[in-house]
């Protein structure tokens, strides 16, 4: 099986290597359900997390995927960073090189970083997150957590709710989903949902109570509060009138819809809080398996 | 369960041009019947006799301002209900550029509630485009719709950063919605006149034509590329029309005019008379006949009023202090149909067209606007043939301001009924 | 040159070792209490599994059966070829104060015994841990000795030693494979 020596993205990455990532998750999800949740299998090795767009939640994922595989783990983020003090990005990066990292994982606030960094070190570049671009991770521990609990991904109906045009896990998820074959469609109001979608194979609903009816999977997206401040919809609650995903919603949808979200949620925006019980459960195992999903990018990388 | 017939009246059917002599049936606010010879069916059935006079669909005013709320002195909706009956006026939208500013759902709310209580005729609000109609940020589309409004307009102000007009139209419009856009870029207005010699004379510094023209053009370009419905309201050169009439392949855009650009032009401005100041101000003599030539061509959908009531007060400041506009409830079927239809300009079919049928599709109103069995009993019958003089004291608005005291009119309406109740009778 | 194959044992033998061994566990165990096996992927587990059918016979009892694969343990992940398939590791009981028989097809080196040792120990703290191959083919690399063997063969490096059993490989034979 090939191997590769980035992921930056799902558009360039091979689908067999993405079905080992989702094989060798399943062990990891196993190591963690272990009284020690370690294995040796990156002992020696050296992880840094260079975070130039502050992330709490996914730097620290990274960060425990690093250490449970016994990478030495070393954090570079935006507050402490040389950066301010006027440095520029690829001296930034050129003295990281000097630190003889075997794995940088990335993310940054301006798309194609990781692409640029990948250019200018010997270790693998792994991408959390680039801009508005992508945030493959996200889109790999998604596919895996609907297979996982479909069994397959082929011929799903999976529809993406929330603020299309500024998610890079919607357009990572749509790459992914899509290359195994599922069915994927997009939902919410007309000014954040990029024109031209609809040329990438892609159904568009603004109608929420429209789309929702046939659907496998729903991912809902995060809505950030200042949206209703620039402009693109006039406030959270006319957001919530259309399309939160509320008790009535909810009673609606097929049976067996898993309803997904990248976190972290607003509660009572994007998903009502009366139907907490029903949701967060898989919500939490996405977390769960970001983990396992990490530690198998860092694994099959360390492989080169 | 209360009846209505309306015996012997000339029913218009606007798809063949004629009219027919049939008895129509009104039952449960519905049109019920048409037919010859309708026999009464109980005694709780009324019975107009309707020898003589006209049945056309209730007439229908895609722009009008009312008042309420903030300044119910100058036109309330219980006046505003008056005058639009007397006038034969069975829908109106009343525009949001009201003291306090129809922006949020809460306010259409309060409109629509305040018109249950108050109004016997439909007045539905017109919702604003963007939040205090400051043309920066968009307003709650859906919940507003939810409440009642049936269209979004920023009426008085034009929109003029693009990528606002873009982002409201998107949202508008992928919810179904209606924009109406009043054009005008307020830096090319620099007074009150058109820009010709006749009001360089008379020292009234123009509203440039390119001052409408620019900001349609601009609008029917956003819309085009959204493919978003989009009226543009009062329209008043010919320039315009012509940006439009290309437009117009395009199903989704439409337009209307004013009685006043039909029948008035800028020489009406020699005395100075506020009552004849308006935004957009009276056209050249050129564009009011390029006008109504649009209006026969079909490129204007509409004529609507504009009812714009002031004070006396307001009205009787200098001519540049005075405010835009004037009341027209009242008076928009007697002055087009002596001025336009008797005239020979258009027949009484499109004049009928333009403020029944038109208003209704436009507004996405099935069951109104036609007179046919099934659709609501919004009617009214008027006498073609009777010539009146408007006097001051016919008029039921709270303001007063119209030059058009003591002009004859011609088709006089003799009874309204909206909903299937007799909501006046001469 | 070519390559010479000689089968080392057949079906029968296998048998006989598996039941001699299942004996020799439980006489060194002085019974089945505290007593657990865990298999090595792949083939380790399939001769686990015999070894609890065997031991019941004899015992009446199931002991408690884990699978283990050593991968993320290796010590040459970054030497080997493409990436070794990831089987499952499953140790569903707690393993503290247990007696671990650990079990393997081969012992070669000692270096997947000694990754296994190191596996278990992140489960918890055995109370001890016996080491069952079938083949032990010598040229250790480490300190590990076996408790239960089943059949000796001395090798040279040259030489390859290959288990088949019928659960994977549709035969139950171990094969010598010479280079001459």
């Amino acid at each position: 099986m090939k191997k590769i020596k980035h992921l930056l993205d799902l558009k360039n990455t091979p689908e067999e290597w993405i079905e080992e990532v989702f094989k060798v998750a399943t062990s990891f999800k196993e190591v963690l359900t272990r009284p020690l949740k370690k294995v040796p299998a990156l002992r020696g090795k050296t992880v840094v997390n260079l975070f130039f767009e502050p992330s709490t939640r996914t730097r620290i994922s990274f960060e425990m995927a690093a250490k449970f595989l016994s990478a030495d783990v070393i954090n570079f983020s935006t507050s402490v960073s040389s950066i301010q003090k006027g440095e520029s990005l690829l001296d930034t990066l050129r003295n990281i090189e000097s630190l003889s990292a075997d794995i940088v994982v990335v993310r940054d606030s301006s798309p194609g970083t990781p692409y640029i960094l990948s250019k200018y070190t010997q270790a693998s570049v792994v991408n959390a997150g680039d801009g508005t671009h992508s945030h493959p991770t996200q889109a790999l521990l998604d596919m895996f957590t609907v297979k996982q609990k479909k069994g397959r991904l082929e011929g799903l109906k999976v529809l993406i709710v929330g603020d299309i045009l500024h998610s890079r896990v919607a357009r990572s998820n749509i790459e992914g989903f899509t290359k195994f074959g599922a069915q994927v469609s997009v939902c919410g109001p007309a000014n954040l949902i990029p024109f031209y979608i609809s040329d990438w194979k892609v159904k568009v609903y603004y109608d929420f109570d429209q789309a929702l009816e046939d659907k496998d999977v729903i991912i809902m997206l995060r809505i950030q509060r200042e949206r209703q401040n620039t402009g693109y919809i006039p406030s959270l609650r006319e957001y919530r009138y259309l399309y939160s995903l509320n008790k009535e919603r909810f009673h609606r949808l097929k049976k067996d819809t898993l309803i997904m979200h990248p976190g972290p949620v607003n509660w009572d925006i994007e998903i009502s809080s009366k139907i907490k019980p029903y949701v967060h459960p898989l919500i939490l195992e996405q977390v769960n398996n970001g983990l396992a999903i990490r530690m198998a990018v860092l694994y099959l990388l360390s492989q080169g | 369960m209360k009846s209505l017939i309306i015996k012997g009246a000339k029913v218009i059917d606007i798809i063949n041009k004629d009219f027919y002599k049939k008895d129509v049936l009104v039952e449960g606010g519905k049109i019920k019947l048409i037919s010859k010879n309708i026999k009464k069916k109980n005694s709780r059935c009324k019975i107009i006799d309707a020898q003589g006079l006209y049945l056309f669909p209730g007439f229908i005013d895609l722009h009008c301002h009312i008042r309420e709320p903030g300044r119910e002195d100058k036109e309330s909706i219980k006046t505003a209900s008056l005058s639009a009956q007397w006038g034969g006026f069975t829908t109106i939208l009343s525009m949001p550029n009201t003291e306090v500013c129809l922006d949020t759902p809460e306010k259409i709310s309060s409109f629509v509630n305040a018109v249950k209580s108050d109004s016997t005729i439909n007045i539905y609000p017109c919702g604003a485009l963007t939040q205090g109609r400051k043309g920066q940020k968009i307003c709650e589309y859906a919940l507003m719709m939810k409440e009642g409004a049936l269209a979004f307009s920023d009426d008085g102000n034009w929109i003029e950063d693009s990528s606002v007009m873009m982002l409201a139209l998107n949202y508008l419009s992928s919810l179904g919605g209606l924009c109406i856009s009043h054009c005008e870029d307020a830096k090319l207005t620099w007074g009150p006149g058109r820009d010709d010699l006749l009001s360089f004379k008379l020292g009234l510094l123009p509203f440039f034509e390119l001052s409408e023209s620019l900001s349609v053009s601009r609008d029917i370009h956003i819309a085009s590329f959204l493919k978003a419905r989009l009226h543009l309201t009062h329209i008043s050169t010919g320039s315009s029309l012509e940006i439009i009439k290309k437009a117009k392949v395009q199903k989704f855009i439409s337009c209307d005019t004013c009685p006043h650009y039909l029948i008035l032009d800028n020489s009406y401005l020699e005395d100075f008379n506020t009552n004849f100041k308006v935004n957009p101000p009276l056209p050249s003599e050129k564009d009011r006949k390029t006008l109504i030539k649009g209006l026969k061509e079909g490129v204007i959908d509409c004529i609507t009023t504009d009812h714009a009531p002031h004070t006396l007060e307001e009205k009787e400041s200098s001519f540049l202090d005075a405010p835009s506009g004037m009341i027209g409830l009242q008076t928009l079927f007697g002055l087009c149909f002596k001025y336009l239809v008797e005239e020979g300009l258009i027949d009484i079919f499109t004049l009928i067209e333009k403020i029944t049928i038109n208003p209704a599709r436009i507004l996405k109103m099935d069951s109104k606007g036609v007179i046919e069995e099934g659709k609501d009993a919004d009617l009214v019958l008027v006498d073609l043939n009777e010539e009146f003089i408007f006097r001051e004291q016919d008029i039921l608005s709270s303001s007063k301001n119209t030059p058009f005291v003591g002009w004859r009119l011609k088709g006089k309406v003799k009874y309204t009924i909206c909903g299937g109740d007799v909501v006046y009778k001469e | 040159m070519h390559l010479s194959k000689i089968k080392i044992l057949n079906e029968e033998e296998i048998r006989r070792i598996i039941l001699r061994i299942s004996h020799q566990i439980l006489e060194k165990n002085k019974g089945v209490k505290d007593l657990c096996l865990v298999g090595i992927q792949l083939r380790g587990v399939y001769l686990a599994q015999r070894i609890k059918e065997s031991i019941y016979s004899i015992e009446k009892v199931y002991l408690p059966l884990g699978v283990l694969d050593i991968t993320f343990y290796r010590d040459d992940l970054a030497r080997i070829g493409p990436n070794p398939l990831v089987r499952s590791t499953d140790i569903c009981f707690d393993i503290n104060d247990k007696k671990v028989v650990l079990i393997d097809d081969v012992l070669f080196t000692g270096r997947t015994v000694r990754c296994a040792l190191d596996e278990i120990m992140d489960f918890g703290r055995p109370k001890k841990i016996y080491l069952a191959v079938l083949i032990d083919r010598g040229h250790r690399e480490l300190p590990i000795k076996p408790d239960f063997v089943g059949k000796n063969i001395p090798t040279s490096l040259k030489e390859h030693v290959e288990v088949k059993l019928k659960e994977s490989d549709g035969e139950d034979a171990v094969y010598l494979y010479k280079l001459k």
